[in-house]
């Protein structure tokens, strides 16, 4: 049980504090108990003065008329009449017993009813007056003159009155006011739990409607009941639902505008990147017939060439095999920019292969080739070794053989020619370098290096088809790096490249980041 | 020296002329036929059942039916022991060269047709 009873304090103390309905109920209905107790006490309190005053002054008065009655006889020593009048007060209700007593305290008479053990009695003593004056004789009320008189007493009566009957209305008294304090508590507390509940129902159904808005359903509607604050709130709370609706169609209209735009896109995309292949496939289709059409007549003009020297030349003259030997070199000319656009078309349709390597080891290779080629040449090379980049090999093998081609065509002047392959770090990125003391170019030309068949120096010069820097541009790119050349006339070049790292790449992790 | 029999499957006049002259320099005696198209070739094989000749050199940009096309034909009935067959190409475009070597060859030269080439080819073909 007592366990229980703490369970129902907890829960109590719990939803008071949780809810506010239960705060204001608990809150008036304390407010109506204290009222009404103190009420009824205040009720009960007078009616008891009112009792006891009452009993008071009954009880007094019937003293002093007994003793009125009573002085002539006590004066005289009329026995009978002593008894005769205190008879008449016996019939009195409520007396119990009265006592007459003369000048010295001696008893003269006394008449009683046999008292009970539990009952309870009060007495009232009243002198029996040897002089009385006119107001005396007038009214009864004369209390307050009373002792003035008080050594010309002859007697004294006592009458004991019996409390049961004033009591017993004490009691019906007490619980007429306990009857009545409870019946208004009871309304009382109605009335609270009816107050608590139209108060906070408007708040309750404003939580409810707010908790359904959270859980996504904005229909919510809160009756709008009052004209007060809560009523305000839910006028508000109705325009901010109204409001949210709004907004949420806003975003919907604008989420299905994007979605369609989306697709519009997505379409074009998919438009584009059909002409984009339809593109591709007729360069393809160019560098097909530019390679095969244009190279039969060109290797027939080769073979006439060829044809002209061995059974006619013995019958041309010097200038004669000249001008043959010039048809010739033209005709190879021709040939070499085929290759070398057959080459930038292959480069862009490469499927790419990249791996971490040792690019070190494909420039010493190049370099090799190109000693191989012409021995004769005095060209000094200066290779970093062990550098690692993260690359398709055949592409940088290509882009190197044109960048160190360069390099070793444009030293040509140069003795000794001088040609430096080495990595510097900038801002975390490897940057790779080719530096030669060629013949350079002039700055201002810059934006045509990497445009095919743009050439900066004389063919007579420097013999070049033109596309060399155009594949190792469109090499660099398409390892989503980046290059560039810093050239000065008569002093050299250097073509500078970087290459995106690897996935696996792990050497300085701390600053790709930056 | 016994005489090697040629067929010459080729449509342009003047790589027809340039392929003979370098053929008529060939120590061995060469006995040309010429085929200017894939149904002239063709024809010419059918006529010549039983008496095959030695060697074709096969065009690969031919009007109407492709080289391709042509040696996959001629490959349906003989095969590259009976019937040797050399490329001619005027550039090395390696898709063709794939389906010729799938399909069954002997070899392929480009042109300008290189006298000295062409000797090593015959030499170690000839009987």
């Amino acid at each position: 049980m007592p366990t229980k009873s703490l369970k129902l304090g907890f829960s109590f103390a719990s939803s008071l504090r949780r809810s506010f309905r239960v705060r204001l109920f608990a809150g008036i209905t304390a407010v109506i108990l204290v009222v009404s107790a103190a009420f009824a006490s205040l009720l009960f309190y007078h009616q008891y003065r009112d009792q006891l005053d009452k009993k008071q002054s009954e009880g007094n008065l019937m003293a002093r008329l007994l003793a009125r009655d009573v002085r002539l006889a006590v004066f005289s020593g009329e026995r009978d009449e002593i008894i005769k009048s205190a008879k008449g007060t016996m019939a009195m209700p409520d007396v119990q017993a009265v006592e007459i007593y003369d000048k010295e305290g001696a008893l003269i008479s006394r008449l009683a009813i046999e008292m009970e053990e539990h009952a309870h009695y009060s007495s009232f003593v009243a002198e029996i007056p040897g002089l009385i004056n006119k107001n005396f004789e007038k009214s009864l009320i004369v209390s307050k003159h009373w002792g003035e008189n008080a050594e010309a007493s002859v007697g004294t009566v006592r009458i004991t009155l019996d409390d049961s009957r004033a009591e017993a209305r004490q009691h019906k008294l007490i619980l007429t006011a306990v009857m009545t304090t409870l019946c208004l508590l009871a309304l009382g507390v109605f009335a609270a739990f009816l107050l608590a509940r139209s108060m906070t129902r408007p708040i309750a159904q404003l939580a409810a409607c707010a908790a359904a808005l959270k859980d996504g359903d904005d229909s919510v509607y809160v009756p709008v009941e009052t004209d007060d604050e809560i009523g305000h709130l839910a006028t508000t709370f109705n325009s901010m639902v109204t409001a949210i609706r709004s907004r949420t169609k806003d975003l919907e209209e604008a989420l299905e505008e994007l979605y369609q735009m989306n697709i519009a896109l997505e379409g074009k995309v998919e438009r584009r990147t059909a002409q984009l292949a339809g593109a591709n496939r007729e360069l393809e289709a160019f560098n097909y017939s530019a390679s095969h059409d244009l190279r039969a007549p060109l290797n027939r003009l080769a073979g006439f060439c060829d044809a002209l020297r061995e059974d006619y030349g013995e019958r041309l003259d010097e200038q004669g095999r000249q001008y043959l030997a010039r048809i010739a070199a033209t005709g190879q000319q021709m040939d070499r920019v085929l290759s070398a656009m057959l080459t930038l078309y292959q480069v862009q349709q490469r499927a790419m292969a990249p791996r971490n390597l040792d690019i070190s080891e494909l420039v010493h290779a190049v370099t090799a080739a190109l000693h191989q080629r012409e021995p004769e040449r005095d060209v000094e090379f200066v290779i970093q070794d062990d550098v690692i980049v993260y690359g398709d090999m055949k592409l940088l093998w290509l882009a190197l053989e044109n960048i160190i081609g360069n390099a070793w065509k444009f030293t040509l002047g140069k003795a000794p020619g001088r040609i430096e392959f080495y990595v510097k770090t900038v801002d975390g990125e490897k940057i790779c370098c080719l530096k030669d003391n060629g013949a350079g170019f002039d700055m201002a030309y810059y934006d045509k290096l990497f445009t095919p068949f743009q050439r900066l120096h004389n063919f007579e010069d420097f013999p070049g088809t033109g596309v060399g820097l155009a594949i190792v541009q469109r090499i660099i790119s398409r390892h989503d790096g980046r290059i560039w050349l810093e050239s000065m006339e008569g002093v050299g070049t250097t073509c500078c490249f970087v290459l995106p790292q690897g996935p696996d790449h792990e050497e300085n992790p701390a600053k790709e980041g930056a | 020296m016994e005489s090697i029999n040629i067929l010459l499957v080729e449509d342009n006049e003047d790589d027809r002329f340039l392929t003979i002259r370098t053929l008529r320099k060939q120590p061995v005696q060469v006995n040309i036929s010429i085929a200017k198209n894939g149904d002239e070739a063709l024809k010419t094989l059918m006529a010549a059942e039983n008496d095959l000749p030695d060697l074709v050199l096969l065009d690969l940009q031919l009007p109407k039916i492709g080289g391709t096309t042509l040696l996959a034909k001629i490959r349906e009935k003989h095969d590259n022991n009976r019937l040797p067959i050399l490329i001619l190409t005027s550039s090395d475009n390696p898709a063709d060269i794939n389906i010729c070597l799938q399909l069954g060859i002997s070899g392929y030269l480009s042109k300008p047709l290189d006298a000295a080439s062409l000797g090593n080819f015959l030499n170690r073909k000839a009987p």
